[in-house]
């Protein structure tokens, strides 16, 4: 048995209310912790692992937020008190395997009571990580719960579990943000450990689905071959510019956003610094070929 | 008095009109005339009551909103105009009526609901944009104080477009623009607008447009700062009530609440109706104006505002709340103390009659008041004090309850993150979810923004960052921001992220 949640508590890194980065309009952010992928440039690698308690962290902590529980608890984890948290970080430096004491297992309905105050505020919810479709059963019921305060619901995922068949999933789901990080199996395999058949299927799958509201590629310089990825993912999004069928079916009923962000050598783990960063020209050129080669709608950041 | 007369005279730094200005203010407040009895003299010394730099001798209304659109259909006998016939003289004509309404500072506090006004203009018009654009260059550098608002929607508009976009190509403080907006009518991309338009030059601010309209069936406009006021009228006067420093007059909460409160809130009904007596009895102002003899205005579309300002100090004060999670905006404790003061307030100033007042049926008009630029340890109406903020998120829902108590006014302000351009969807989101929760009204900055809104009125860093240098400044604002920044803190706001990372 996994030793952090049995299948109805998934753990829970963090709560955002407001954000607008996840999608259209302001959301709220479920970001649960645990990933399949290992990506070089991770921005938060500490939601990678999924904690062991092992308890290296516990004499680590500068304010004594983190304390060992009883031997005999059921569900084996470091005890986490928020309160105390003065939220350094010292305890995901530590962690000899990239996962973080802080999180909570929660269930979809607790998620949904922290969340509702809010609810006016936003339009919808997004489940991301770590990686959130590896409890697809989970975020299925989290999202249905959320379209019962009248929120729409995105999934932010690296598309390595195949969604053709999540049909319970997909359809609690209104929006799909997803990570296409390399279209060359070398090339994702060295930035992920994980090789990319199950993205590139997603990603034909669903831009005809009429629910890809982003595709997102991280552009680093120097280390893999931005403008193949950018010039094969524009031509897959052309194919399906514009649905009409969709318009108005879904809160944003539109085209399929690429969003082409730069590699910032800042905050990812050491390793990844030698990389270049990518000139707001050349950002600007790989925009330019994305709109040249069709996507429908373009950012570069 | 000489001695202030003089020091205006010789000052290096205020240009002629803020000369002429200072001069009039000084030769009405050499008068006495008003009655005021000695317990509310007193309060008055204290700056518990203020009527904000009104005067001595009351001779025009504070805020005066003129039918603007009456004028567009009628032309005007006194200023010899003839209706406008296209966009150019539409333009003219209320250029030239804007210098001859009169208010507190000279300048006109509300200049129209631009859009409505100029839409028939605007759509016959081959080449509108620079058009509008000079028009709102002319007002931001002869209506140099950015106490002046004009209003845009809730109706999607060509004008309206082409006002907000010329606001957002040449950031100027003037005018203030509040952006009317019904969630439920108003297309998204005309709201993505306004709010993209916001974060790039801050304004406009947004209305509740649906709540202010149902409060004025005759129609209103958003003037000055944040001021619902009828359309066609306005307000005589406005007064305020320092709660920050009434709370040091009593002995605990409830002596606050059953004596100190309602004296100095009956004592203040009485001197509001004193300017009024005096304004409307004695003045002349509503017989001799051309305003009020071409219908432009009209006494019964006038009331008055009973301005509330530090409420959070006072809930602090009265509660010893010390620690921050004890603090107003903080704690159920102190919102529910403050709901009382309120509400205690809204049953004594409503039980006050003054029948001058028939736009608000018969009553004062409670208004949460932006403060001076030198209210040191006070804060606007019913605002978090800058530094104790809490997040974006629970700042709103904390916010809200208050925004019931006043129909003349209260809004609150959030500085943004540049980020947050990229989507302005998501600021909409914030404001229907703001209108949702009961509140009136909500302004938006981006940090790196060079026009900025203080308390209520924008002011450019620029030029304030000129006038610290001992450079004369064209707009008198511009030197109560300065100070507002130094006293206020109010360029400390924290700024808010919507795209906040995991970390």
């Amino acid at each position: 048995m996994n030793p952090v949640d049995d299948e109805q508590l998934a753990p829970v890194r963090k709560i955002i209310p407001f954000s607008s980065v996840d999608g259209p309009g302001n959301r709220s952010v479920v970001f649960l912790q645990g990933c399949n992928f290992n990506c070089l440039y991770c921005h938060n690698p500490e939601t990678i692992g999924i904690c062991d308690a092992c308890g290296t962290c516990v004499p680590g902590c500068p304010s004594g937020a983190l304390s060992p529980r009883k031997a005999l608890s059921p569900n084996r984890r470091i005890r986490w008190s928020e309160p105390d948290c003065r939220d350094c970080g010292a305890c995901e430096q530590i962690c000899p395997i990239a996962a973080s004491p802080r999180t909570t297992p929660m269930l979809p309905e607790s998620v949904i009571v922290r969340i509702a105050p809010y609810r006016r505020f936003i339009r919808g919810i997004t489940a991301s990580g770590g990686e959130a479709s590896l409890r697809t059963e989970w975020v299925t019921e989290l999202f249905l719960r959320a379209r019962e305060l009248g929120l729409d619901t995105a999934l932010d995922t690296n598309g390595s579990v195949p969604l053709e068949h999540e049909n319970r999933l997909l359809a609690a789901c209104d929006g799909i943000l997803l990570d296409v990080k390399s279209v060359d199996p070398g090339e994702h395999f060295r930035l992920t450990g994980r090789d990319n058949a199950a993205v590139l299927d997603n990603l034909r799958f669903l831009a005809g689905s009429g629910k890809l509201w982003e595709v997102r590629t991280v552009a680093v310089a120097g280390y893999m071959d931005a403008a193949r990825t950018v010039r094969e993912v524009s031509r897959i999004l052309a194919a399906f510019p514009f649905d009409p069928a969709t318009i108005g079916a879904s809160p944003v009923g539109r085209r399929t956003l690429y969003r082409i962000a730069r590699f910032r050598p800042t905050g990812v783990r050491p390793g990844m610094v030698v990389h270049g960063e990518f000139s707001d020209a050349e950002m600007e050129a790989l925009a330019g070929l994305a709109k040249d080669e069709g996507a429908p709608a373009v950012l570069a950041i | 008095m000489d001695s202030t007369i003089l020091s205006v005279i010789t000052s290096r730094t205020l240009t002629y009109e803020q000369k002429v200005a200072s001069l009039a203010r000084a030769a009405e407040n050499s008068l006495s005339i008003l009655r005021i009895d000695p317990g509310t003299q007193a309060l008055r010394e204290r700056g518990i009551i203020c009527d904000l730099g009104e005067g001595a001798a009351p001779y025009r209304p504070r805020y005066i909103l003129p039918d603007y659109a009456r004028f567009i259909a009628q032309g005007s006998k006194f200023l010899e105009l003839p209706p406008p016939a296209d966009l150019d003289e539409a333009l003219d004509s209320l250029l030239i009526l804007y210098r001859h309404v009169p208010s507190i500072t000279g300048f006109p506090v509300f200049v129209g609901a631009l859009d409505e006004l100029l839409e028939a203009f605007v759509l016959r018009d081959p080449d509108p944009k620079p058009k509008i654009a000079r028009f709102l260059r002319h007002i931001d550098r002869t209506v140099t104080d950015s106490f002046c608002q004009a209003n845009v929607g809730p109706r999607e508009t060509l004008a309206g477009r082409l006002v907000l976009e010329a606001a957002r190509e040449w950031p100027e403080p003037t005018p203030n623009i509040s952006f009317l907006y019904d969630p439920s009518t108003t297309p998204e991309p005309f709201a993505e607008l306004a709010a993209a338009a916001a974060l790039d030059c801050a304004r406009p601010s947004f209305a509740n447009h649906p709540w202010y309209s149902r409060e004025n069936p005759a129609g209103y406009g958003i003037a000055s700062c944040y001021n619902a006021l009828p359309i066609g009228g306005g307000a005589y006067t406005l007064v305020r009530l320092k709660l920050s420093e009434l709370a040091r007059t009593a002995a605990d909460r409830d002596d606050f609440l059953s004596r100190a409160l309602p004296d100095a809130a009956s004592r203040m009904c009485g001197y509001v109706d004193e300017r009024i007596r005096f304004l409307v009895g004695k003045s002349g102002f509503f017989k001799s104006s051309f305003l009020a003899t071409e219908g432009l205005i009209r006494p019964d579309r006038f009331t008055a505002m009973f301005g509330v300002v530090g409420l959070a100090e006072c809930v602090n004060f009265l509660l010893r709340a010390v620690k921050p999670e004890e603090r107003f905006g903080h704690s159920d404790a102190a919102e529910a103390f403050g709901l009382e003061v309120m509400e205690t307030l809204r049953v004594i100033v409503d039980g006050h009659r003054n029948p001058l007042c028939i736009p608000t049926g018969e009553r004062f008009s409670l208004h949460a008041q932006v403060g001076l630029s030198d209210d040191v340890g006070t804060s606007p109406g019913c605002r978090i004090p800058i530094g104790e903020e809490p997040p974006l998120h629970e700042h709103l829902l904390r916010a809200a309850p208050f925004h019931d108590f006043f129909p003349s006014g209260i809004g609150d302000i959030f500085a943004f993150e540049p980020g947050a351009k990229r989507n302005p969807a998501a600021i909409v989101d914030v404001v229907k979810g703001a209108f949702a929760s009961g509140m009136r009204f909500l302004s938006f900055y981006a940090d790196d923004s060079d026009v900025v809104r203080i308390s209520g009125y924008l002011v450019k860093r620029s030029e304030m960052a000129r006038l610290s240098a001992g450079k004369a400044a064209l707009r008198d604002t511009t030197a109560l921001g300065r100070d507002a920044a130094v006293n206020l803190h109010a360029l400390d706001r924290p700024v808010r992220t919507l795209d906040e990372s995991l970390r």
